[in-house]
């Protein structure tokens, strides 16, 4: 069985430049692109409208963003190589500012690639462009990096392309360049599984909400799912023609959303083990999709990438 | 400015030397540095013997003269130093009589006497190996776009090179002139010095050229590449085609490479082109260009792309090469489909 998905809404010309990286709260959806700003677009307001750009966040434009599940902490990655934080203003105004600086972000090109933040926003993870897993956490305006994942190998020193924390925390996994997946215990510090690899880059890693299972995509044009409790490799989802870019389960687990390079989204059931929805709204790159955190009766996701626009499905009520 | 100014500031330079020599002050001649644009005053006898060298080699002779025509304030030529180029030009104005060689690219002075009215483009191309596939392929000949112009310079371009395609685009401004470049951040950086110049030669004149349209490689050219040479195989089966390796990134002269041949069932030549993941240094480059770019008050449409396509590229992570050709078939009818959509 299919599921539908309508457009709900477009936001045209989000940002003047890409948008590489898009988050979701409950309330709004930040984007980061090739220009200097984050903006931060309300999602339960009707037309979806910017509430609040911050301008000069990122000097030469910004490519990786992640948003805490509870709203309160975002992370945010620039070209420059600069790692800045942000958090919900204690004033109430619902505006985002400047969190904890994270010492040793780096000026070096690449130096800090891909990052995460657990549940409650005390975890950041980030990758580098050499393989290393750098784990800070964030407490009241500080950081302290408190695990680093050295490269054990050649094969682990490849760039760390994608990165995703379990949202307990407890958990890191890695996604790279040589198409290694690695999930690490942030805790003991220990690599807990070296997950077959995909042979090519892999653009992006997520956890099942309740962490019991890794999904994993990329240049393999597959998305590759492992149950966590021994590191078996329970399916392959076949069916995307490009580089997938980007990868997100629904709040319930039920479903993965996958963005590709032909700007192709698609909805898979990890029950059926099938995709049920393909969505083509561009023929250009789509570089981010995420869902929306579930607030009323319908799940909605949003989709971002090189047509500079945010936009917005929802799931058609009713069955088809 | 012409000679005889060249000459009166020499004469002026000799002028001090003597009235230093009656005077019994020490000699000195005033050298202006083209990298800071300070005066650094060359003393004689020097004490410094790091202040004066031997002449060491080609690459130190010419930074010599261009630090001493940016003295005197001219380019080059009005000091009358020609180098040779090492760039090289086919077409129909250039063809020698034994057929489709291509040549040397001659003085730009050469040029306002040629007749191009036949030329209907020009395509400057990144890698010799590319230009001479396509030469071989009489590209400039029997393109769909009509006859036009090759070259290269194989890669970063030289003074003649440059002058020699301003000459044409300022001698003969309805003639198109394209450039086709890996899509790499050398690729953007090469395009930029024919178009805009490069900062340690200012003080030239007549070298760039502003109207230079970049053809390509662009990131929405790898999806069309990865469709047409790519044809979708059940996942897995492409893996072995992959060779892998890769070393640390600290390492600048190594880079990690992850090469996938991209060359399908399309006839296209092993190495016709290629994926490759970008180096630190290609990174660091890539970084330092959008600095410079972000650093423009006013970035212009073009500028906007070329920092769009470099964000993408270290997005990807991934630079595409065009390498050399046997049978260019396709590079040709991709430059074909380019060049009749970007005519319209």
């Amino acid at each position: 069985m299919s599921k539908q998905y309508l457009t709900a809404h477009t936001v045209d010309d989000a940002h003047i430049a890409n948008i590489f990286a898009i988050a979701a709260t409950k309330t709004a959806v930040l984007s980061a692109s090739g220009s200097h700003c984050i903006n931060v677009h309300a999602t339960n307001k009707e037309g979806y409208p910017l509430v609040q750009s911050i301008s000069n966040a990122h000097k030469l434009g910004c490519h990786h963003l992640a948003v805490s599940r509870d709203g309160q902490i975002a992370a945010s990655i620039g070209f420059a190589g600069e790692l800045k934080t942000w958090k919900i203003s204690e004033t109430g105004s619902g505006d985002w500012e400047p969190y904890a600086e994270v010492a040793n972000g780096g000026e070096k090109a690449g130096e800090a690639w891909a990052l995460a933040l657990s549940e409650d926003g005390s975890v950041l993870a980030t990758t580098t462009h050499n393989g290393r897993v750098n784990v800070w956490r964030l407490r009241d305006g500080s950081s302290q990096l408190v695990q680093q994942f050295e490269p054990g190998s050649m094969a682990t020193s490849a760039f760390g392309m994608s990165v995703d924390i379990s949202r307990d925390g407890k958990y890191t996994a890695t996604g790279h360049e040589n198409g290694a997946v690695y999930l690490y215990n942030n805790e003991t510090g220990r690599v807990v599984y070296q997950l077959p690899g995909l042979a090519k880059p892999v653009r992006a890693v997520a956890f099942s909400p309740a962490g019991t299972k890794l999904a994993a995509a990329g240049d393999s044009m597959t998305v590759e799912l492992f149950d966590l409790q021994y590191g078996d490799h329970v399916a392959q989802f076949t069916g995307h023609a490009a580089w997938i870019m980007s990868l997100d389960w629904s709040d319930t687990g039920e479903y993965l959303l996958s963005g590709s390079y032909d700007g192709k989204a698609k909805v898979w059931s990890i029950d059926k083990q099938a995709c049920v929805a393909t969505h083509n709204e561009t023929e250009q790159a789509l570089l981010s999709v995420k869902w929306l955190p579930k607030t009323g009766m319908n799940e909605m996701f949003c989709t971002a990438g090189a047509n500079k626009s945010l936009t917005f499905y929802r799931e058609a009520t009713g069955t088809a | 400015m012409g000679n005889g100014s060249v000459i009166e500031r020499i004469e002026d330079i000799v002028e001090s030397v003597v009235d230093a020599m009656s005077e019994n002050r020490p000699l000195t001649i005033p050298l202006r540095s083209r990298s800071s644009g300070n005066e650094l005053v060359v003393s004689f006898p020097s004490n410094n013997a790091a202040g004066i060298k031997k002449f060491g080699g080609q690459s130190y002779v010419d930074r010599l003269v261009d630090d001493l025509a940016f003295t005197l304030g001219v380019g080059r030529n009005g000091l009358n130093v020609v180098a040779a180029s090492k760039g090289l030009v086919a077409g129909q104005p250039f063809t020698v009589e034994k057929g489709d060689q291509a040549v040397a690219v001659p003085p730009a002075e050469t040029v306002v006497n040629l007749d191009l009215r036949s030329v209907g483009w020009v395509l400057i191309i990144e890698k010799e190996a590319t230009f001479r596939s396509l030469v071989h392929r009489r590209y400039h000949e029997n393109s769909d776009a009509g006859p036009g112009i090759l070259m290269t310079a194989k890669g970063y371009p030289d003074l003649a090179s440059r002058q020699f395609i301003h000459r044409i685009s300022s001698s003969w401004t309805q003639i198109p002139i394209y450039a086709l470049m890996d899509f790499d951040p050398d690729g953007v950086s090469i395009m930029r010095t024919y178009k805009h110049g490069s900062i340690g030669m200012r003080h030239e004149e007549s070298i760039t050229v502003p109207g230079l349209t970049w053809l390509g490689v662009k990131h929405g050219d790898l999806l069309d590449l990865q469709m047409r040479l790519l044809p979708l195989e059940p996942s897995g089966s492409q893996e072995s085609q992959s060779t892998l390796s890769s070393s640390q990134c600290s390492n600048n002269t190594s880079s990690r490479t992850i090469s996938r041949s991209m060359s399908g069932s399309s006839g296209l030549g092993e190495a016709g082109w290629k994926l490759l993941s970008m180096s630190c240094r290609d990174r660091a480059k890539a970084v330092r260009l959008l600095g410079t770019l972000e650093e423009q008050h006013h970035q212009n449409a073009e500028e906007m792309e070329q920092a769009s396509e470099l964000r993408l590229m270290l997005m990807l992570n991934m630079k595409f090469e065009i390498q050399a050709v046997h049978e260019a078939e396709d590079l040709a009818h991709w430059l074909d489909a380019r060049l009749s959509s970007i005519r319209g």
